[in-house]
C-alpha cells in the first residue's frame, strides 16, 4: 500500500457507514429486492433484533433507507427500502471494492515478477 | 457470506423455497406407482378409486405446499422481489414446448425422445442463467437426460407415462433440498 499511495487513498475513502459488515450485508440484500421484512433482514445478518435496529437507524440517518412500520393482518410488520441515495451509495462501494481488489492483485502480480 | 450469495438469494427467495417442491414431488411419485400398477392395494380397488385417491393425494400436496411457504415466512421473514414476470413467462414458455416435444414424440416415436431431451435442457440452462449456486439442477437434469437416450423407457404410452412421472418426481426433489440446502445455508432462522 505504501508502495501505491493511491491504493490507501481508495481504502481510506470507502465509506464507513456502509462497510461495516452487518451493514454492508443489509444494503446488499436491499439492493436485490423492493422492500424487504425486519425479519429478513434479521436472518440475513444474524444479528439480534436490538443490534438490527441500532444499524437500521444509522443507515436511516444517513438516508440510505426508509423504514416503513405498518401491520399485516393484526400483526406489526416493520418494512425497509433502499433509497435512491442508498442504492448509488451501495453500487459505488462494490465498484470501489471491485478497483481496490483488482488493484491489490496487480500489486501481487507485480511483486511476483 | 458472499455479496453474491447475499444479493442472489434475496432476488430469488419465494423461488428458492425449496421445500414447497417437495410434496408435489411425492405427488408425482404416486403417479408413477399408480400408472405402474402399484396401487393396487388401495381401497376401492378400480381405477376410478385410484384415480380419486390421486386426487386427494394432490390437495394434500397443493395444502403441503402453502404450508412449507408459511413456513419460510415464519423462520426467514418475508420480502417484495423485483420483477418476476420475465423469468414466469420463461418457465410458462419451457413447460408449452415440452407439451409439444411430448406431442411429437407421441406422433413419431424416434429414437431419442425430444420431450425429456428439452427438461434435460432446460435444467441446465437454469444452472447457465443463475450460476453454479444451482449446481443441483444438472443432477436433476440426470433422469430426463438418461429417459431421452432409452426408447424402452419411452416407446409406449404406459411406460412413457410411469418413466416421465418418476423423472418429474426426482427432478422437482433434487430441485427443492437444493434450493432449500442453499436457503439455510446463507439465511439464519430468526427466533423471536
Amino acid at each position: 500500500v505504501t508502495r501505491h499511495p493511491e491504493s490507501f487513498d481508495r481504502l481510506a475513502a470507502l465509506d464507513k457507514a456502509i462497510h461495516e459488515p452487518a451493514r454492508l450485508a443489509i444494503l446488499t440484500a436491499l439492493s436485490a429486492c423492493r422492500t424487504a421484512q425486519f425479519r429478513f433482514l434479521q436472518a440475513v445478518t444474524g444479528l439480534t433484533q436490538g443490534n438490527l435496529s441500532v444499524h437500521l437507524t444509522k443507515l436511516e440517518e444517513k438516508g440510505f433507507i426508509e423504514i416503513e412500520k405498518r401491520f399485516d393482518g393484526k400483526y406489526p410488520s416493520t418494512r425497509v427500502r433502499l433509497t435512491a441515495d442508498g442504492r448509488r451509495a451501495i453500487a459505488q462501494h462494490w465498484q470501489q471494492l471491485d478497483e481496490l481488489r483488482a488493484a491489490a492483485q496487480r500489486l501481487d502480480a507485480s511483486d511476483r515478477e | 457470506m458472499t455479496h453474491d450469495k447475499i444479493q442472489f438469494v434475496t432476488a430469488n427467495f419465494s423461488q428458492l423455497q425449496g421445500l414447497r417442491l417437495i410434496p408435489l414431488g411425492l405427488y408425482l411419485l404416486a403417479v408413477a406407482a399408480s400408472g405402474a400398477g402399484w396401487l393396487f392395494w388401495l381401497p376401492g380397488g378400480s381405477s376410478h378409486a385410484q384415480e380419486r385417491w390421486l386426487g386427494a393425494a394432490f390437495c394434500v400436496a397443493l395444502v403441503s405446499a402453502v404450508v412449507a411457504g408459511a413456513y419460510y415466512r415464519s423462520r426467514y421473514g418475508s420480502l417484495d422481489q423485483c420483477g418476476r414476470t420475465h423469468r414466469n413467462w420463461l418457465i410458462a414458455a419451457a413447460v408449452a414446448v415440452f407439451i409439444g416435444a411430448a406431442q411429437l414424440d407421441h406422433r413419431f416415436h424416434g429414437m431419442i425422445a425430444l420431450a425429456p431431451l428439452w427438461a434435460a435442457t432446460a435444467l441446465v440452462l437454469v444452472v447457465r442463467a443463475d450460476g453454479w449456486l444451482r449446481r443441483h439442477f444438472l443432477l436433476a437434469a440426470a433422469p430426463w437426460f438418461a429417459i431421452a437416450w432409452v426408447p424402452p423407457l419411452h416407446a409406449d404410452g404406459g411406460t412413457r407415462l410411469v418413466t416421465y412421472a418418476v423423472a418429474g418426481a426426482l427432478s422437482l426433489i433434487i430441485c427443492g433440498l437444493g434450493d432449500h440446502r442453499l436457503i439455510a445455508k446463507t439465511l439464519s432462522p430468526v427466533r423471536m
